[in-house]
């Protein structure tokens, strides 16, 4: 029966007291008929649960309907306010011990939350900076066999849908640095290769001239190109007569045909647009080397589109059997494509302040409950008298919504600044940053939060008010340790502060394995005082054997330095962009469908490049300077191909063809004839995928990364380097610049971004969750020192004191503990896709963590406990 | 059915509500429709003044009353009841020795409730006597 009584007290105090003991002898009544049947007793208990769940919230629904009703009825009347704000003032001033800790504790919250949540409203919410931006979309190759996607196209099929679906502007690009000459020091330059239509498929005009033309995108077009509205500014001096001048880029001259409008630089940055010179012959079916992007037309769907263009791949698949056989269609909404990669960090990002903003919550709920408990006599003197329980309950909530505005105005300053150190934190792979700051929708959220949280810690003291009666409080007398259903409210918070506090600290633990894990991943190539830079040869200027004797020559030169040990060039460099995959075919087996095709990774190498960037050669020999064009086809493979195509076969000796072709024209077969070890290019994380190194001296590339490892003795090779490239060639422009180590770097930077801030956050929760836990047992022994008095006087020794209170405290955190780690199974869930290495519920972590957490616990406890078994029982009893 | 009703009904001003200035039977249209619960306790309150558990079993007796009664569901029912006027709290017979128990007891404007709703239900009933024929 304690049980069904307990249930009872969900119920609002009002209620309660009139009927609760009816209702419990009338459900004890209920049990005695299935007195010995234990699964009829079972299901009655389960019905009786269900009853009061039910209609306690139907009961609470109607308090806080009454509490409102009664508000309006009395009228809200401008000097009532001004008199509740100067109450309300008054009484916060004049306890600035209590108001300082609530005030802090929100503004720490709310700080957090609105910091957060402006990343998120700029990065992921924003609409994209173009006229109805929720019409853009991006347009897939979508893989029928397995539902894959990936984000390019074909210029045929890019053709096809311009001319054959209605209602729908599509255009394709691909990015391109070409070499700028004659306008100050050589540069590469951002640039898209793009077909006609892109500036009207983002629903804009250029600003001078126009936009690329169809008939110019074909074989041997004009070389004309369209300039972007910063590059027409600062580097052409924003002059309307500069269209029909011509700028050189590789070594040609392209007249200036046009200029997009401010602010417009897609895909990627891009200052210049050039028409793609499709070769229907070199690049044709299946040659997907664009990405497309869409504007779905006013009058009609994304559905209807889809289905004209699932009629198209069926028609292709149809036309081209061997090509398109798999191949779909399919569209996703730009912006998502845009910010795909980080929305779910930012998300867990947001929900990790969001608990953080609960913590702070549920330690200033406790905060006004205790000062409820002080209050209760004023509150029930003042009911006494006249005052109305809407008028108390309205008083209590203008407290609350006053010091949460506060907080929030200390949030909104903390946010303001913690932004300015956040935005510098940022790793680069964040899109859309430029759209963060403290705007008006942020500030609308600022306002949101602060009566959500008003709401959330101000409503229970004020409903309290609202259902209880005076007398009782009046009756209750003074030094007691207060009612035993705020002492319940406040262990029911100090459970869910530590459960959260708790999934925190797992996240910020996860995180830390992953940082761990990434820094002590092998990642097949040498780090440490190596440094690279690309050099592009134009086509213009430089042909076939001329680029590769450029290469040959720079690694010779570069080798002669002091300052350099070693020096090679490869395309495909580790963590580097750009990465070349081709289709192929083993000579060894019987040839399969062109759809069937396995595929493989290219990359170019020099000589040199091996030992420059530490790769280790397991097998055979790496590309020999004897490996040119007249000499048998060769080739490099790595480990990982060995173990896909390889695996029970000695690959050395055997063949395979490329369907690629670059400077040298179509590749021809070629001859394994080493191994070397996996080396982690896309990303740190992600194991090599099967790549062949060709000799460069048999492929002719004409962008390469050229890597040099610094020789002993050195700080670095870059500025000798620099002279070097100048004194072959002062045309040749320098990019991307670093040291390996910096890219390694690059890779860690979003791990370290988001433990540092989830770390800061469970920090921030553990303090908040201490500060809590310890103002409760302080508060509720400094209640208690006549009875500790009492029981010292009695015989208790120090000891049991000390157990009794610590207990208090400790009960609720480890009930916490319990549902945190429940709840972190689900937090762990979503936080899957952000770690490496280390399992949502890997058990060392949540070991460390919970001890951690629970040896925080125990000295929040411990402080006040120690305190109280000092009390000498004499002055205790002396304690009204 | 367990219990009866008049077919003619007679509602008079009574001392329970004459006060709050409810004199005829249009006032009474405002407590109306009652819902089938409210009703069915009040018609068990018919029959005397009883308590709780007793309430229960009388209701659980109607065979063609769904499930059974719970204590939330009843004394939230009978706080509204109590609330309207329409039943008041009696202190019960005296049995000494026996636990103390809440009893209940129907008001004159409970009653005239009670038979105004018959005759509502009464209403839809005729109207739809060709489907019972």
């Amino acid at each position: 029966m304690r049980a069904y009584r307990l249930l009872l007290r969900l119920f609002p105090r009002a209620f309660r007291t009139e009927y609760g003991d009816e209702m419990a002898r009338l459900f004890r009544d209920r049990l005695r008929e299935v007195r010995n049947r234990p699964l009829a007793r079972a299901w009655l208990w389960g019905l009786a649960a269900t009853d009061v769940a039910v209609h306690a919230t139907v009961e609470w629904v109607g308090v806080l309907a009454d509490v409102t009703k009664m508000i309006l009825r009395e009228g809200v009347t401008m000097s009532a306010w001004t008199q509740d704000l100067r109450l309300g003032v008054r009484g916060l001033v004049r306890r600035p011990g209590f108001t300082l800790a609530a005030v802090v504790t929100l503004a720490l919250g709310i700080g957090a939350n609105v910091a957060i949540f402006s990343v998120v409203n700029g990065v992921l919410l924003k609409p994209l900076p173009y006229p109805d931006s929720d019409r853009l979309v991006g347009v897939w190759t979508l893989d029928t066999r397995d539902g894959s996607l990936d984000n390019s196209v074909d210029h045929p099929d890019l053709r096809y849908w311009q001319e054959n679906v209605s209602g729908f502007l599509v255009a394709a690009v691909s990015e391109s640095h070409p070499t700028l000459t004659g306008l100050g020091q050589p540069e590469v330059i951002q640039a898209a290769r793009v077909t006609d239509g892109l500036l009207s498929v983002f629903g804009l005009k250029p600003e001078l001239g126009r936009d690329i033309r169809r008939d110019e995108d074909v074989k041997d077009g004009p070389n004309v190109v369209v300039l972007s509205h910063a590059f027409w500014k600062e580097r052409m001096g924003g002059s309307p007569d500069v269209l029909g001048r011509t700028l050189t880029l590789g070594g040609e001259g392209w007249e200036i045909v046009g200029v997009a409008p401010e602010g417009f630089d897609y895909p990627n940055g891009a200052v210049l647009w050039m028409p793609q010179h499709h070769d229907e012959e070199a690049c044709g079916h299946g040659c997907r080397l664009m990405s497309a992007v869409g504007r779905i037309l006013p009058g009609t769907t994304q559905e209807a589109v889809q289905a004209q263009l699932d009629a198209a791949s069926a028609h292709l698949t149809e036309a081209f059997p061997d090509i398109h056989r798999d191949d779909g269609t399919a569209l996703e909404p730009m912006l998502g494509q845009e910010v795909a990669g980080v929305r779910n960090a930012l998300w867990v990002l947001m929900g990790a302040v969001a608990m953080v903003l609960l913590i702070a919550c549920a330690n200033v709920a406790n905060l006004l409950l205790v000062r409820a408990e002080d209050r209760r006599e004023e509150v029930a003197l003042r009911s006494t008298l006249g005052a109305s329980k809407a008028r108390l309950a309205r008083q209590l909530l203008t407290e609350s919504l006053l010091l949460s505005v506060v907080g929030g105005a200390g949030g909104v300053a903390l946010a303001w600044w913690g932004l300015t150190t956040l935005m510098a934190m940022a790793p680069p792979n964040i899109p859309r940053l430029d759209q963060v700051g403290l705007d008006g929708s942020v500030l609308g959220f600022a306002l949101l939060v602060v009566v959500a949280v008003t709401g959330i810690f101000g409503l229970v003291p004020a409903l309290q008010v609202a259902g209880a009666s005076p007398m009782a409080a009046l009756a209750s007398g003074r030094r007691t340790e207060g009612g035993r259903h705020s002492r319940m409210s406040r262990s029911v918070l100090l459970a869910g502060e530590v459960a959260l506090t708790l999934t925190l600290l797992l996240g910020a633990g996860l995180l830390f394995g992953t940082l761990r894990n990434i820094r002590a991943t092998d990642l097949g190539f040498d780090v440490q005082r190596i440094e690279r830079f690309r050099v592009s040869a134009p086509d213009s200027r430089y042909d076939t054997e001329a680029r590769v004797r450029l290469f040959r020559e720079l690694e010779a030169r570069l080798t002669s330095l002091p300052q350099v040990s070693k020096a090679g060039a490869a395309f495909g460099a580790p963590l580097s962009d750009g990465r070349l995959s081709t289709t192929m075919q083993l000579l060894d087996r019987p040839p399969v469908d062109p759809a069937d095709e396995s595929s493989m990774v290219v990359r170019i190498a020099t000589p040199g490049y091996l030992e420059a960037a530490g790769l280790p050669l397991l097998k055979g020999r790496w590309i020999d300077p004897s490996d040119v064009r007249s000499t048998e086809g060769v080739v490099v493979i790595n480990q990982a191909a060995v173990d896909r195509f390889y695996s029970h076969v000695d690959p050395l000796g055997r063949r395979f063809h490329l369907n690629i072709g670059w400077g040298y024209g179509d590749d021809p077969a070629r001859t394994i004839v080493g191994v070397v070890g996996n080396a982690r290019t896309d990303h740190a994380t992600e194991p090599d995928a099967p790549a062949a190194y060709l000799p460069e001296a048999q492929f002719g590339a004409s962008i390469m990364s050229v890597t040099m490892r610094v020789a002993p003795g050195a700080e670095t090779a870059l500025p000798q380097a620099r002279e070097v490239v100048h004194a072959m060639d002062p045309d040749l422009a320098i990019t991307s610049v670093e040291r390996v180590q910096d890219a390694v770097n690059r890779e860690l930077a979003p791990t370290r971004f988001y433990l540092t801030l989830v770390g800061a956050f469970s920090a921030l929760a553990l303090i908040l969750a201490a500060v809590g836990l310890y103002g409760v047992v302080a508060y509720s022994v400094s209640r208690r020192t006549r009875e500790i008095g009492i029981r010292m006087a009695l015989g208790a020794r120090g000891d049991d004191v000390v157990g009794m209170v610590v207990r208090e405290g400790v009960a609720p955190a480890v009930a916490g503990v319990g549902l945190g780690i429940l709840g972190s199974a689900w937090g762990g869930r979503i936080l899957g896709s952000l770690l490496y290495g280390v399992k949502p519920q890997d058990p060392v972590t949540l070991v460390t963590v919970t001890t951690i957490l629970l040896s925080v616990v125990l000295a929040a406890t411990l402080l006040p406990s120690l305190r109280a078994s000092r009390v000498p029982p004499a002055s205790a009893l002396r304690t009204d | 059915m367990w219990y009866q009703h008049d077919s003619s009904i007679n509602v008079t001003p009574c001392d329970d509500f004459a006060g709050s200035g409810v004199t005829s039977n249009s006032n009474l249209q405002g407590f109306l429709p009652l819902h089938p619960e409210a009703f069915r306790i009040l018609l068990v309150l018919r029959g005397g003044e009883i308590h709780g558990y007793a309430i229960v079993k009388e209701l659980e007796r109607d065979p063609g009353r769904p499930g059974r009664v719970l204590p939330a569901n009843l004394y939230r029912r009978i706080r509204t009841l109590s609330e309207r006027g329409l039943i008041t709290e009696t202190d019960g017979p005296d049995r000494p020795g026996t636990e103390r128990r809440r009893y209940f007891r129907l008001t004159r404007l409970g009653e005239a409730v009670a038979r105004a709703e018959a005759v509502r239900l009464q209403g839809l009933l005729d109207g739809a006597r060709d489907l019972l024929a």
